[in-house]
């Protein structure tokens, strides 16, 4: 391909890496959503590994929050793709500790779909990993371009989703300060509210 | 210790939210590291250690 003709498709392929990252934060945000719903309406307190597995879907949004702030970089990349391969690593042990049925080890919560949290944690760390090799494969990498216009829908719609991550964080933070206090976190009850 | 990793992981978003790279990725840093070294305290049994023995056959 010419240099001009794959001129013509930079516009296209950085679109496609904006789209991307901003799927990626909505559906991470939808999942934690619901994972507040869960322990807020039906009363489900999250264990130390499901808070554990909370922080590393939090530090996925966080290398693709920085590209919208500072810059398109293969490092904000790392960093997501860092605490993906956290969530797996997690998951898949919180998923083998429950998977033989003992005393004292069934899996918390209840199921969705037919899938506890913990293994559904597993298919989300998977699908991003896999979802970060496709797009490095189909698209490439965008690295020291700039972030969209701030003006611009996309600039609007990452601000938007952002901030929203950063609610959903500090939700998370007090709900641990409450529940966990500074000790150890227990699935029973919150700690501060005894 | 859940607390302090979910205050750093809160600070490191919000840092980098205002442009403050280097601070925000030493706070994402040490917010990973932290993880890292209470997963591995939550999961070292003083039964089993790290191994899982109910799933070997």
């Amino acid at each position: 391909m010419s240099p001009a003709r794959r001129g013509r498709f930079e516009p296209l392929r950085f679109a496609l890496t904006e789209l991307f990252g901003l799927s990626m934060m909505t559906v991470i945000a939808a999942v934690l959503t619901a994972a507040l719903y869960m322990q807020y309406d039906r009363g489900e307190l999250p264990c130390p590994l499901c808070l554990l597995q909370r922080v590393a879907m939090l530090g996925v949004c966080f290398g693709l929050m920085q590209n919208f702030r500072t810059g398109f970089s293969d490092r904000n990349t790392g960093y997501s793709l860092l605490f993906s391969v956290f969530l797996l690593i997690v998951a898949s042990r919180q998923t083998l500790l429950d998977i033989y049925p003992r005393p004292g080890h069934e899996y918390v919560g209840s199921a969705v779909l037919g899938l506890h949290m913990p293994v559904w944690s597993v298919v989300i760390a998977v699908a991003l990993i896999t979802a970060f090799a496709i797009k490095l494969c189909a698209v490439g990498t965008e690295d020291r371009s700039s972030p969209p216009p701030r003006n611009s829908l996309l600039g609007r719609a990452a601000a938007a989703i952002s901030l929203y991550v950063i609610a959903l964080a500090l939700v998370n933070f007090g709900s641990v300060v409450v529940q966990c206090g500074l000790s150890q976190c227990h699935t029973t009850d919150y700690a501060l509210l005894k | 210790m859940m607390t302090v990793i979910f205050a750093t992981l809160v600070a490191a978003l919000v840092t980098g939210w205002f442009g403050r790279r280097l601070l925000s990725i030493v706070l994402i840093v040490v917010t990973l590291l932290l993880s890292v070294h209470l997963f591995l305290w939550e999961i070292d049994s003083p039964v089993y250690g790290f191994r899982m023995p109910w799933i070997q056959t």
